[in-house]
Parts: C-alpha cells; sequence; structure tokens
C-alpha cells in the first residue's frame, strides 16, 4: 500500500503532569474528510493544534507526503486553519482577510484578483468584499473564515468546531456547505467537534477519542455497528449499557434475574451494549422475548415512543418504539411487557473493554 | 426605588461631580487666565490690567522657546522610548498564562508606589559623582569618572522611568483584548512574526499605543521634580520654569502665561495625535 497523504505516529502532548493526548496514531488519505469527535477534554483539539503547529507535539511525528513537520512553524506549514471564534481581522474588510494568505505569499496582483473573486463566489459572499466582518452575520463570518483558509489552497484544511457558534437551524446547511466545497476541492481535511451529528454528517471517517487516546477509527457505519468497546457504544448513538455475567446463553444480573442473549459468548464478567432503537416490545410469553420487564415511563417524541424499562433486577433500559401514524403508546406506566432483539444488534464486551466473540453453538 | 423620575436620579448621581469639577477645575483656570493679561510691576507685583505682553515675552525670548523645544522633545523622546521598551514587555504580560503572571504585574505596578523625588534621589545616588556608576567605572580603571548626573540622559531616565509603568498597564489591556486566535489566524496563513505584528497586532493595538502614548506625553510634559533633580542648574524645563517664576520671582502673570503655553501646547499635540489615529485607525 502507498503511503498515506498526513500520517500522524504515536502523538503525544503531556503538560506538567497531565497528558493531554497520548500515542495517537491516524492515517489520512489525500482527499479525505476525518473528523475527530469526543467529549471536552478528550484532547482532539490539542491534536489539531499540533498539527497545525500551535503547539508542539511531546513525542510522535506528523508526516504530510512523507515530509516530517516538526519543528516547522505554523507560517511554513501551508495548513488553513478555520476557528471556532473565526478569528477574522477585525481591522481588514472581508476582500482583505481573504487575500491576507495570498499577500503573505507575494502573488502577482492579478493571479491575486482572480483568486479572491474565485474563492468569494465559492462561499458567495462576492456582494459582501467590500464590508468588516463585524457588519456580517455570523453565518457569513464563517464563510470568510472559510475562504480565507480555501484561498491559500492549503495542504490540509483544519476545521476547529467550526459550526459551534452557529445557530442550531443554521448548522445543518453551513455543514453540508463546507462538506461541498471540500469534496469540489477534492481537499484533504481534518475536523474536530465534539457533536456526534455534525460529525456523523461531514465525516468520511470519524476517530473517536476520550481521555487522551484514540478509542476507534472507522466509517459512521462501523462505529455504530461494532463499536470497538462501551464509550464508543454509548458515546456515537446512546447504548444502553448493562453489566452482568454471562452464564450458558443468558446475561444474569446483579441484581437477580436474567437476560436471555441472542448469541453464545465466552462465560464471565461482561457488558450489553444495545440501542434503544434496536430493542423491540414483545408479549412477554413470546418465545422471542429476551426478558421482562416493568413499564416506568413512556413519552412519546414523534419519531419514536421512549419507554424507560426495568428490568428484573431493576437496571434501567431505554427502547425506542417508532411511531408509524396508527397508534402512539402501546404501554402505560406500571404495564408488564417483554422485550427482544436481533442477534445482529448485540454486542458484549469483556471487563477490560474488548468485544467478546461469538461463540458457534455446539451442534447437539 | 419609588416612582421618582429617571432624570432626576440620574441628575442627582451626576451633580455632584459636575459641581466638583467646576469648582476645582474651571474656576481656577478662568483665574488663571485672568491672571495671566495682568502686568507685573517690580514693587507692586501684580497689576490689574488687560495686556498680552506676558506670552509676547515668553515668544520672543529665544531662552523662553528653548525651554518650550527642549520639554517637548523630552517629552516626546520619553515617550518614543516608552512605546519602545514598555510593548514587549506589555505583550509578554498579556499573553502569559503562567502563575507568575500577577507577580510581573505587581513588579510593574510596585514603582508607582513611590514618588517621583524619591526616585529621583535614589537615580542621584546611581549616576551622581561618587555614585554606584562612578565608582563601578573608578574601581574598573583607576582615574576614569563617569559623570551622567546634571545631562538630558539624567532627566529622560527618570522620566522614562517613572513613566514606564502607565504605558504597560495601558498597553497590557489593549493587548489582552485582541484575540489571541486572530494572530495564530495569521501564522496560518503564513505571516512570520513580524509580519504579525505589522499587519495584525501594531493595528489592532493602536488605540492602546495612542492612549498610552497621550498618557505618558502629557506626564513628561508636565514633569517637575525629575528634571530639577536630576537635570541641574542649567537645564531648563517648562514646569520647574514655571514654578520658579512664580515662587521666586514672585511674577505670577508670567507663571500664568507659561502656564496656558505649556497646557495649549500640550493639549494641541495630543487632539493632533488623537485625531491622526482616529483616521488611520477608520482607514486601516
Amino acid at each position: 500500500m502507498s503511503e498515506p497523504y498526513l500520517r500522524i505516529a504515536g502523538l503525544t502532548k503531556r503538560f506538567g503532569a497531565t497528558t493531554a493526548v497520548r500515542g495517537v496514531d491516524l492515517d489520512v488519505r489525500q482527499g479525505e474528510m476525518v473528523v475527530l469527535l469526543g467529549p471536552s477534554g478528550c484532547g482532539k483539539t490539542t491534536t489539531l493544534r499540533m498539527v497545525a503547529g500551535f503547539i508542539e507535539a511531546s513525542e510522535g511525528r506528523i508526516l504530510l507526503e512523507g515530509r516530517d513537520y516538526a519543528g516547522l512553524p505554523p507560517h511554513r506549514r501551508e495548513m488553513g486553519m478555520v476557528f471556532q471564534s473565526y478569528a477574522l481581522f477585525p481591522h481588514m474588510t472581508v476582500a482583505a482577510n481573504v487575500i491576507f494568505g495570498l499577500r503573505m505569499r507575494r502573488l502577482p496582483r492579478a493571479e491575486t484578483e482572480a483568486r479572491l473573486a474565485e474563492t468569494l463566489e465559492m462561499v458567495k459572499l462576492t456582494a459582501m468584499a467590500d464590508r468588516y466582518p463585524r457588519q456580517l452575520s455570523g453565518g457569513q463570518q464563517q464563510r470568510v473564515a472559510l475562504a480565507r483558509a480555501l484561498a491559500i489552497r492549503p495542504k490540509v484544511l483544519l476545521l476547529d468546531e467550526p459550526l459551534s457558534n452557529l445557530d442550531a437551524n443554521l448548522r445543518q446547511q453551513v455543514a453540508r456547505e463546507i462538506r461541498g466545497l471540500q469534496r469540489a476541492a477534492g481537499l484533504t481535511a481534518l475536523m474536530v467537534t465534539h457533536d456526534q451529528d455534525e460529525a456523523m454528517t461531514m465525516a468520511d471517517r470519524l476517530v473517536v477519542m476520550n481521555e487522551g487516546t484514540v478509542q476507534q477509527v472507522g466509517t459512521q457505519e462501523e462505529l455504530y455497528e461494532r463499536p470497538a468497546n462501551p464509550f464508543v457504544a454509548r458515546f456515537i448513538g446512546h447504548s444502553n449499557l448493562i453489566a452482568g455475567t454471562v452464564a450458558g446463553d443468558a446475561l444474569a444480573l446483579p441484581g437477580g434475574g436474567a437476560l436471555r442473549l441472542a448469541g453464545h459468548y465466552a462465560p464471565g464478567t461482561a457488558t450489553l451494549a444495545i440501542r434503544p432503537e434496536r430493542v423491540r416490545l414483545a408479549p412477554p410469553e413470546a418465545a422471542e422475548a429476551r426478558a421482562t420487564v416493568l413499564v416506568e415511563d413512556a413519552t412519546y417524541v414523534g419519531a419514536h415512543v421512549e419507554y424507560l424499562l426495568a428490568l428484573p433486577d431493576g437496571t434501567r433500559l431505554i427502547l425506542h418504539d417508532p411511531t408509524d401514524g396508527g397508534g402512539g403508546r402501546r404501554h402505560a406506566a406500571g404495564d408488564r411487557a417483554g422485550i427482544a432483539w436481533d442477534l445482529a444488534s448485540e454486542r458484549l464486551f469483556d471487563s477490560a473493554g474488548a468485544p467478546l466473540a461469538l461463540r458457534t453453538p455446539i451442534a447437539a | 426605588m419609588s416612582a421618582r423620575p429617571r432624570g432626576l436620579t440620574a441628575g442627582l448621581l451626576v451633580g455632584p461631580a459636575t459641581l466638583l469639577v467646576m469648582g476645582a477645575l474651571v474656576a481656577p483656570l478662568l483665574l488663571l487666565a485672568r491672571t495671566s493679561l495682568n502686568r507685573y510691576d517690580r514693587t507692586q507685583f501684580m497689576v490689574e490690567a488687560l495686556t498680552p505682553e506676558n506670552y509676547a515675552r515668553f515668544l520672543v525670548d529665544p531662552f523662553y522657546t528653548g525651554v518650550l523645544w527642549t520639554t517637548l522633545w523630552i517629552a516626546l523622546l520619553t515617550t518614543a522610548l516608552c512605546l519602545l521598551f514598555g510593548f514587549p514587555i506589555a505583550y509578554r504580560l498579556a499573553r502569559s498564562q503562567s502563575r507568575w503572571k500577577s507577580a510581573g504585574v505587581l513588579l510593574v505596578i510596585l514603582p508607582l508606589f513611590i514618588g517621583s523625588t524619591v526616585r529621583a534621589l535614589g537615580w542621584m545616588g546611581v549616576l551622581g559623582r561618587g555614585g554606584l556608576l562612578d565608582s563601578a567605572a573608578a574601581a574598573l580603571s583607576p582615574g576614569s569618572s563617569v559623570a551622567l548626573l546634571y545631562t538630558p540622559f539624567a532627566v529622560v531616565l527618570g522620566i522614562l522611568s517613572i513613566n514606564l509603568p502607565y504605558m504597560v498597564l495601558t498597553l497590557q489591556s489593549v493587548i489582552e483584548g485582541i484575540d489571541a486566535r486572530v494572530e495564530e489566524a495569521a501564522d496560518s496563513l503564513g505571516a512570520d512574526g513580524p509580519r504579525r505584528f505589522l499587519h495584525v497586532v501594531l493595528p489592532l493595538a493602536l488605540p492602546g499605543i495612542a492612549t498610552g502614548a497621550v498618557l505618558v506625553f502629557i506626564l513628561a510634559m508636565n514633569a517637575y521634580a525629575t528634571p530639577l533633580l536630576l537635570g541641574g542648574a542649567r537645564f531648563q524645563m517648562m514646569a520647574p520654569m514655571l514654578f520658579r517664576e512664580y515662587a521666586v520671582n514672585n511674577n505670577w502673570p508670567f507663571a500664568a502665561a507659561i502656564a496656558f503655553i505649556l497646557m495649549i501646547t500640550t493639549l494641541t499635540l495630543t487632539a493632533a495625535s488623537s485625531a491622526f489615529v482616529q483616521r488611520r485607525y477608520k482607514a486601516a
């Protein structure tokens, strides 16, 4: 296989006694959009800032087209950065902001003008060229920031929470615009966000981080269907996590009672991860029922009814029952119900957080 | 707060300050203006009159205009030096995230606790004959001596040391108001240190630079103890000269005229520089 376009290897950052980023490895292909996703303080921004050159790595390497970028200052990295606060130059017009990077490169006047026109056209801000940033809306400022980064034709586009300062109803639209521009220009991009929906919409691949380490790298589908550990299972799509002990084909709950599992696993302590929308209601006496539960609450939220259920030992489980226009809640608080799910939706992790492999049932 | 009209509350709050300003600033100024138009007589001292002769005397005598020029260039030079030395300190303090930052700020403020007279005396001990520098020079190469006291250099050094904290504190607060990300943006767009300073930091700090410069310029124009103690008998600046006319020669009308000339020169230059900065800032 050929060398990746951007390679991050063993990247580590220590601030005094604390380690903010611990041994991050990541390969990014040319033209790919990779999104670093994680809760605040997980090290995603520190990783991005090391790639940009604002923070020096304690260990590890950043290679772009095979070249080691260690010690190279930001102004020699040819990376376009879009900041969360946009960081536009308040004393310059939109046009002056956009051509700043070209002026620094001493591009000929004619080419500067051409690129300015082209870039403003791309972000649909041609009419705003002579305005100052303070005269623009948040969404327009965001596009100026993007145009300014694109104008230098960066080797890598870096986006630090680019949508978090926008109104909720603008976010989806701007996310698609950024994605469209990045695809059209064939740009390699690295983005940081704490918002799962944003990450899912924009990424070719996602990197889930927690406490300074990479939890899993993969496509949306890989992360959703095959989370590598309980953290990813809960962070992407909010799985139910139920701790217990595997014995036979059941998961014994710590407070008594058990859930019938769909697959066979090695016995021992384990955590079951199952998504609310992959659990369905079934009559308690049905063959497919994996447990009988007590309905504690049922809330109609539009696309589905959200049920709060209590397992035999009192552990809570959330179930999403899709609405079909025909009826609303099928159960009310206090009802007894059965729950069921398919083998493909079930995922177990051992006590160390590693996925448990399915064991083929011994032929009877 | 009952149904009292808003205007009345505001009036009550602003009233005392307005009265104080009227009584303590405007009235004495008017009195001073009137005094400056009186005539001086050796025996009667001040004689009621309405004459411009005190102003004329100052403006035609090269000695007096020379003192005004000296005052001007000392003030301009110290202002420029304050900027030159103050900016890097202010920038470092503003951008520092170290826990020693507040200690650094305290270090800048600390000299303000000591009056200018006491500090001038301190400089005399350093710069004077037999002082710290002189004896150090004599020890290093016997027979040599360094006499820096009673020179313009000593005055500039003295005023600089007094005014620097004002400049640093003013600039620090302005630089803290500049988003550090804006500098990073310039960095990622290809601007190295000097160009980031020229194209981003300097234009954004310009209003603060103007404020700081005006502040230390006014202080330097009106410096009294420092030129008196460090400049020596032959070195003349406006404030000490004004005091001598007033207290030693008892020529109140001429002292009043000097006061007005000093005030008008300072105000004119201050207003001109503010107008210039405002125009530049709008154009930039």
